[in-house]
């Protein structure tokens, strides 16, 4: 065996922590293991630099910031043309920048399902001042960018985090990729094939059907219509989608009053300044158009099941394979966020049931205490995931349960969702559950806010929906006030909505009926019955 | 729309990275004096207790903040019998203290809506938590109590280990885990780095009370512990804090030092062929630089030319990399990421390939031969662009307190202080073309590789034909 020399000790013992401390350390006399770490360069004819654990003696004295704790206001400005601008500072050295449009799977009704997707692909490629992709990298990295374009069911977000320095160009760039992009017949090819390799990869290498499942039980939600068209393109509508489809749907929703420029990090003046140079498009005269259009666009929520019965047993592999399982979700409408009171209580109702995987990463603080833990994981060796999602749009909202597990437990899976839905309807929480559920969700939002991405994608979505923004201590005051009683009518009112039911897997026909399963919970409203599950 | 923000959970797996274990906010417009920039990024204050536990934290004025205790030990301080000892005291921590039951803490920490997370690698194990920046004297209570006096009760260890082993079972579903668990056990085989940080069934299944207590008796000393913290903390208040919970943590003597055994790398090899797998997943690397080797730094800046490339990217992704518009154009792969996996003596530096069976042998061509050119040939405008990708990858991973919290007790344990922006700047900017090729010729060109390969790999070369790839012959 090797002799227990230390191969890093040649190196002169310097006792680093004596310089870098700020108290009395003579306590420390021995050199520590940190003071002889690393080696110098091996190379310095070419590179001449001490181990990264001792500083260069040639570099000059620096001056650190000392950190600001006031709250900055968000500044909204609308342009002429309809453009809102909206910003915030921050403390830091980088900032980012984006656009948030309304538009989204939601609007395709028209369209063919999937334009949005095939947009996000082809975002910050070339355009009329960017020749080719390589153009638009260059400029990325001269400013030490990254841009990012995400889609959800009604928002269309593009995005780049930059040195403040270099806000200008990213500003330019985002009015080139949003307004005069080339859409080169390889650009689309190549568009083409990543939609289709993400959905290659949802579908038949990730054990967690998550994505799929959430885009099933909107589609089952909303009748396939508005909400509930699909995120996730149609794999036959790949070839289907054409650069005029594209353009006519960038045409008809990428108009400035329907965006919002947002910044954090910068200078509100600054921003404003930019948006008149590069966003000064003209309003479009649609708005007739525009009104018609939101009438047809209103999310109705009509409830129904959609089931898709698949082997998901080739989706772990490995010497000891995970287990195959099976999934439903359980989705109930629930309030818009402009319906604030109660959206803020759903939120609760839905922090309050928690939940998560039977084997997930963390440790305590993940809602071990929360109703989905205690009541089902806990419980039911068989299920392996019971989680509540509460998602809101500007004209509707999503409560929804996914409840995954052992393909054999399906019927007693359905059973204890209900189960758990009774409780709900038949009594006020507890104020020690409640109080946590509450406490955890403010801890949420302002550990959240600690990113400048969160923060600016909050600016906008606030900014886009009601034409300003509150701060987190708003919604921290909104979520303190909230009661049992409270929790409790809106879980009454939305448990009494039509269900809305999506299967994953095989032997679902194990399952019971749509009808069974709704009367049953309709059944759990009625304080009589409250406790009966099925007969 | 506040509230539908999604939350990020922190793995409790292995941690393996690349390089976003360096440091924080740099400056690249050479206009700007460094006063001016450095304006924008607080100090990180780092303070030497009495028994010489190391406090260090960064001031960002925030309502909430990440404090958590960084500590120099993991699964490389263990030895063949005892190996998975610190993953699995990690596990325990959560499981009650001679003040606590593990209901109370849970409770405890759930009620506050903060968030308490472990994780071990191979060399650091680090208990951590997030809260609320008013909470942080009862977080630091917490979290010393944790260290200090976990109870390791035998009805929870017998618990433990069926978790222990599902994880296990989890792990070995992740192909990229498994992958580089078997790149360290050629690598480094016959060394503690070669081992894995779960240790094997058998020892999970029969590690004991008293190898935790002697571990955590023999490896939590205060000197090999750095508390530190970011967000909305006060220095002075932490430095207090540490006094009172962590002030009889025992010191430690030097000795403790000489069990970090130097850990020799093997050129070699590792084959696991299933053909029923759909692809190939693949590994290979030379042996690269220690953490704080001053050459780490133009290693990296040749392991961002390498890059990375994922098929989902449309239009090539960013691609601005050689070996990225290669993958795309001629369909070499699934995907492909340059990685640089630093201990404290010594590296893996590499390439993990995900591809189909019939591609091995082409992408295996086109990552050595890219290799070979970079140490032989690579140009300026390339070496720019990755310095400039390796600042941005770099800084924009530090937002947030959590990634802010983990650099800085990282660093501590690694280097031994926190790199001032303007310095790893400084060291960042002098590589040149001539540096990464001197760097590649020194590390990488002709050296003997190891390889990990697992899935349908019948292709993939013998491997004298690998090493013959490892330099070029020219005309």
């Amino acid at each position: 065996m090797l002799k227990a020399v230390r191969i890093f000790s040649r190196q002169s013992p310097v006792n680093l922590l004596r310089r870098l401390s700020h108290t009395d350390n003579s306590s420390i006399d021995k050199p520590t293991r940190a003071a002889s770490l690393g080696r110098d360069s091996t190379f310095p004819a070419a590179y001449n630099f001490p181990a990264l654990s001792k500083s260069p003696l040639w570099l000059p004295e620096v001056k650190f910031a000392v950190p600001d704790s006031k709250r900055y206001k968000t500044n909204v400005t609308t342009l002429d043309n309809g453009l809102r601008v909206a910003s915030e500072k921050l403390f830091g050295d980088f900032c980012t920048v984006g656009v948030i449009i309304s538009a989204g799977p939601r609007f395709e009704g028209k369209y063919l399902s999937g334009v949005s997707h095939f947009l996000e692909k082809l975002a910050f490629m070339s355009t009329d001042k960017y020749q080719s992709r390589d153009q638009v990298i260059e400029t990325l990295h001269d400013v030490n960018a990254i841009c990012d374009c995400q889609t959800s069911r009604d928002i269309t977000i593009y995005a780049l985090s930059c040195r403040t320095t270099g806000v200008e160009r990213v500003i330019e760039l985002l009015s080139e990729t949003i307004f005069r992009p080339k859409f080169l017949p390889e650009e689309i090819e190549s568009a083409q094939a990543a939609v289709f390799n993400e959905i290659d990869d949802l579908k038949n290498r990730r054990y967690d059907p998550t994505p799929i499942l959430t885009d099933m039980i909107h589609a089952a939600a909303y009748g396939n219509k508005t909400l509930g068209l699909p995120k996730y393109i149609p794999l036959d509508n790949i070839s289907r989608i054409d650069t005029s489809m594209l353009k006519s749907f960038m045409k008809e929703f990428y108009r400035p009053e329907r965006m919002v420029l947002a910044g954090v990090g910068i200078d509100h003046q600054q921003l404003v300044d930019l948006g008149n140079k590069y966003f000064s498009v003209p309003k479009s005269d649609a708005m007739n158009i525009d009104e018609k259009a939101a009438e047809q666009n209103k999310a109705v929520w009509t409830g129904g099941a959609i089931m898709e019965e698949r082997d998901l047993s080739h989706l772990s592999f490995g010497a000891d394979p995970l287990p195959e399982n099976v999934h439903v979700a359980l989705g109930f409408e629930a309030p818009c966020h402009k319906e604030e009171h109660d959206f803020v209580s759903t939120c609760v109702l839905s922090q309050m049931l928690g939940g998560g995987g039977s084997f997930s990463a963390g440790g305590p603080g993940k809602g071990l205490y929360s109703r989905f833990y205690l009541n089902v994981l806990n419980r039911n060796e068989q299920i392996k995931t019971a989680v509540s999602y509460n998602q809101a749009y500007s004209d509707s909202g999503c409560l929804y349960f996914h409840f995954g597990g052992d393909p054999s437990y399906l019927r007693n899976m359905i059973d204890v969702a209900i189960r758990e839905i009774g409780f709900l309807v038949s009594e006020r929480p507890g104020s020690v559950e409640l109080e946590r559920a509450k406490k955890q969700l403010q801890s949420m939002l302002f550990m959240n806010l600690e990113q400048r991405p969160v923060v600016f994608e909050d600016i906008a979505r606030q900014v886009l929906s009601v034409g300003k923004r509150q701060q987190a201590d708003y919604y921290y005051n909104r979520i303190e006030r909230v009661q049992a009683d409270d929790v409790y009518e809106i879980a009454r009112r939305i448990f009494s909505k039509p269900l809305a039911l999506a299967g994953l897997g095989k032997s679902l026909d194990a399952m019971r009926s749509y009808t069974q399963i709704s009367d049953t919970i309709q059944r759990q409203l009625s304080a009589k019955t409250r406790w009966r599950i099925f007969g | 729309m506040l509230l539908r923000s999604l939350v990020h959970g922190a793995g409790r797996f292995a941690v393996r990275s690349s390089f976003r274990n360096l440091t924080s906010t740099l400056q690249t417009n050479p206009s700007v004096t460094y006063q001016q920039t450095l304006l924008n990024v607080p100090e990180t204050r780092v303070t030497s207790t009495k028994n010489g536990l190391r406090v260090a934290s960064e001031d960002y004025g925030l309502p909430t903040c990440t404090v958590g205790i960084w500590i120099d030990a993991g699964s490389r301080f263990e030895t063949a019998e005892n190996n998975g000892t610190a993953h699995f005291l990690e596990h325990m921590a959560f499981k009650g203290t001679n003040k606590r039951t593990q209901r109370e803490l849970e409770l405890e920490v759930e009620n506050l809506g903060a968030h308490l997370n472990a994780y071990t690698s191979r060399e650091q194990t680090v208990y951590y938590a997030k809260c609320f920046s008013k909470d942080l004297p009862q977080i630091v209570e917490l979290l010393s109590d944790i260290a200090q006096n976990s109870q390791f009760g035998e009805e929870e260890i017998e618990r433990e280990r069926h978790t222990i082993l599902r994880e296990m079972q989890e792990i070995e579903n992740n192909l990229q885990e498994v992958v580089f668990d078997h790149l360290h056990a050629t690598a480094y085989q016959g060394t503690p780095l070669g081992r894995t940080i779960l240790g094997p069934s058998e020892n999970i299944k029969s590690i004991k009370k008293a190898d935790l207590l002697k571990y955590v008796g023999t490896h939590y000393r205060a000197s090999r512990i750095v508390l530190a913290a970011a967000g909305g903390v006060n220095h002075d208040q932490l430095v207090h804090l540490s006094e009172e919970h962590f002030g009889k943590l025992k010191a430690g003597a030097q000795g403790d030092f000489n069990d970090l055994m130097p850990c020799r790398f093997t050129g070699s090899e590792i084959r696991v062929r299933d053909d029923d797998m759909p692809l190939a997943h693949i590994a290979i690397a030379v042996e690269s630089t220690g953490w704080a080797d001053a050459d780490t730094i133009p290693l990296m800046v040749a392991s961002t030319i390498v890059g990375n490339w994922d098929r989902s990217m449309a239009g090539g992704g960013h691609v601005a990399t050689r070996l990225g518009q290669q993958a795309n154009k001629y369909n070499l792969c699934h995907s492909y990421q340059a990685f640089n996996t630093c201990y404290t003596d010594t590296g893996l530096w590499g390439t993990y390939l995900v591809t189909d069976r019939m591609k091995i042998d082409d992408a295996m061509c086109a990552i050595q031969d890219e290799w070979c050119r970079i140490a032989t040939a690579c140009t300026d405008i390339e070496v720019t662009r990755a310095k400039n990708l390796l600042k941005t990858n770099m800084l924009l991973m530090l937002d947030g307190s959590t990634p802010i919290c983990e650099d800085i007790g990282r660093q501590l344990l690694s280097y031994g202080r926190r790199i001032p922006l303007h310095e790893l700047d400084a060291r960042i900017d002098a590589v040149d073309a001539k540096t990464v090729m001197a760097a590649m010729k020194q590390y990488v060109y002709n050296h003997c590789p190891a390889i990990a390969a697992v899935g349908p790999i019948e292709q993939l070369r013998e491997y004298n034909r690998t090493r013959s790839r490892m330099y070029t012959i020219t005309h």
